[in-house]
């Protein structure tokens, strides 16, 4: 048999989906060749760290049956013959340095009435983790991690796939979102919604095949899966109908009676305009076009910066009260977090120089502007341990150089300062959402305005 | 039971660190993940047993290897007739692991995974890790997404074929970046 085939058999044969001729062939092979058996292990190798990867992420991008809680390591059941002082101390270093247990990634913080069929605990106070939660009768409330807060009326069954994220399957929802969980996306079968700071309803109906959003106070953006089309709703009473073939937005706000407004924030994103710079320019092998990428390292060979665009003359600046940079870090993909110092220090430069700002979306690395050639707009600390999470620059450093130079456009480089623990393996790379990212929004420059 | 302490933490280290290598070793044994858990829970209960018997902890994962070989032939043996599983011969081939590649070579490989896993958009990630995450995930993926199970497993398996030649031609690449500098 000739090797090519060999990964296809392999594959085949670990998902349980080999036929039997090609189980004999797979044998044969094996049986025959070093080298097909040396490729056996890798892809065994490989299997595994999947496996690995599975149990540590949270599965942010599709549906799944949620029961993770069935890969607890298997390390802990045999352990029962152990004294218990002696299983205790076992099972509390191993869940602390396998971290293979299924996260926590919400709490149910209530329940009025409430009935539930889930296979998620739903005692009040339990710590949920990846699953289902069908709510019978009755009102129930979780928390995010995030800091997200979602209250459920049955009868509803929701999905919960991460701190900032969750599916609304059936049933009607009210989601509170604060600062620290901007970017929360609920999805619902025809489409999804990204907040953007405060609260707003989902209902779906089933029964027409379509979900309703509706803005309670502040900001989101819905999306629709079958189209990819988006609309932005602004304040009380906007709301958006999402069905398989539409997105239709409604305006039933009276906006002229409102006594009440939060403080308003304006939001200007990238665009699509940010990108990465390696010095061997190899992007394709070692830039995504979904993160930011930062790294340092004291040869500056594999360095990572960061570069985002801004088009802020629209905004009147002299009415801001403050602006801030906001960057939501995702898990890395690259390197090792203990390979870097506990806390690392980021910075942010300015230009404004049409010869440094016009660089091209796959810009080589001597093409960008050099730190060196910009205005230092200050620095944030982000801890290794640290996967996830909001970031924000609010420097006066920032809003001068925002007010000095509105007219034009603007260019922010992003860079680390820290450089890794030098010597076997990578150190990690930390990595930002990019507008195109799935599960947090991109790069924005958030302007305060006053009260009205 | 303070004296059963150093046993504990020495056992901890030494398996802690070798035990990822133990579970790929113990997978290319066994025909699923069920099984290899099963093996790997009664081996590190051996393994701890017989940790006395240890003289030298750098030896620990070749000895901890003869334990998870032999487990996996008595499991083995209670495994239905019906399924894939490859003949005593070609188990022992398996079990010999000649050609294992050395710490630094699979710090490569697993950078290399890392990599290629980061090509995958989202979806496709996803879609990869699905199986791991429970009995059933994957007809539930199905089900939720109105395609059938079978064409999903199809798209697993091919992108698992896609990220294995990715790795190997990584490595591949990486070989040759050495060679030449």
């Amino acid at each position: 048999m000739s090797n090519e085939r060999l990964p296809a058999l392999i594959a085949q044969y670990q998902t349980g989906q080999i036929s039997d001729g090609d189980f004999a062939a797979l044998e044969t092979a094996l049986r025959e060749s070093q080298e097909a058996r040396e490729l056996f292990h890798r892809v065994c190798r490989i299997d595994s760290q999947l496996r690995r990867e599975a149990e540590n992420s949270d599965g942010n991008a599709v549906d799944d049956a949620g029961d993770s809680a069935k890969i607890i390591s298997p390390i802990f059941r045999p352990m029962a013959w152990l004294s218990a002082a002696a299983a205790v101390a076992l099972a509390a270093i191993l869940t602390w340095s396998q971290a293979s247990q299924p996260r926590v990634i919400a709490t149910l913080v209530s329940a009025e009435n409430a009935a539930w069929e889930s296979s998620l605990p739903t005692e009040p106070g339990s710590r949920l983790t990846r699953g289902y939660l069908k709510l019978q009768t009755g009102i129930g409330t979780i928390r995010f991690e995030s800091g997200a807060e979602l209250v459920l009326e049955a009868p509803a069954k929701l999905m919960l796939k991460g701190p900032m994220r969750a599916k609304l399957v059936a049933g009607a929802a009210m989601l509170e979102v604060p600062e620290s969980a901007i970017g929360f996306v609920l999805e619902t079968p025809e489409g999804h919604a990204v907040d953007f700071g405060t609260k707003f309803a989902v209902d779906v109906d089933g029964a027409n095949r379509q979900s309703v959003f509706e803005v309670i106070e502040g900001e989101i953006g819905v999306h629709h899966s079958a189209s990819g089309e988006q609309v932005r709703l602004v304040g009380e009473g906007r709301s958006a109908t999402v069905s398989e073939k539409s997105l239709v937005a409604f305006d039933s706000s009276e906006h002229e009676e409102e006594v009440h407004r939060p403080q308003e924030v304006l939001r200007i994103g990238t665009g699509g305009r940010a990108t990465s710079i390696i010095p061997n320019n190899k992007r394709e092998k070692f830039l995504r076009p979904d993160v930011l990428a930062v790294k340092k390292t004291n040869s500056g060979k594999w360095d990572q910066r960061s570069l985002m665009s801004f088009d802020v003359s629209a905004v009147d600046l002299k009415a801001v009260e403050s602006v801030r940079l906001r960057l939501n870090l995702v898990p890395s993909s690259a390197g090792y977090a203990s390979r870097l110092p506990k806390i690392n220090r980021f910075a942010v430069y300015g230009f404004t120089d049409p010869a440094k700002t016009n660089w091209k979306i796959d810009c080589r690395w001597e093409e960008a502007p050099r730190p060196e050639d910009g205005i230092s707009l200050g620095s944030f600390e982000i801890p290794r341990s640290q996967e996830r999470g909001a970031f924000t620059l609010q420097t006066p450093e920032l809003h001068q150089f925002l007010k000095a130079n509105a007219a034009q456009p603007i260019t922010l480089m992003l860079v680390r300062e820290t450089a890794q623990i030098e010597g076997k393996g990578p150190g990690m790379t930390h990595m930002f959402a990019a507008d195109s990212h799935a599960e947090a929004v991109g790069p924005m420059l958030e302007f305060l305005l006053p009260k009205p | 039971m303070s004296s059963d302490r150093p046993s504990e933490e020495k056992f901890l280290r030494v398996f802690l660190r070798s035990e990822d290598d133990l579970r790929s070793y113990c997978r290319a044994l066994l025909p699923t993940w069920e099984a290899v858990d099963e093996v790997m829970q009664e081996a590190s209960v051996v393994m701890w047993r017989k940790l006395d018997q240890l003289r030298d902890e750098s030896e620990f994962l070749l000895w901890a290897k003869v334990i998870v070989r032999f487990e996996s032939l008595k499991a083995r043996r209670t495994f239905a007739r019906d399924r894939h599983q490859f003949g005593d011969d070609v188990f022992e081939l398996l079990a010999a692991d000649e050609g294992c590649p050395d710490e630094d070579e699979l710090m490569q490989e697993r950078e290399a995974l890392k990599g290629c896993l980061g090509k995958l958009n989202g979806t496709q990630r996803e879609l990869v890790l699905t199986p791991y995450r429970g009995h059933g995930a994957v007809t539930d993926l199905a089900e939720d997404s109105g395609r059938s199970v079978n064409s999903l497993y199809k798209k697993i398996g091919r992108l698992r074929e896609k990220l294995t030649q990715c790795v190997e031609s990584q490595l591949a690449g990486a070989k040759l970046q050495e060679g030449l500098s």
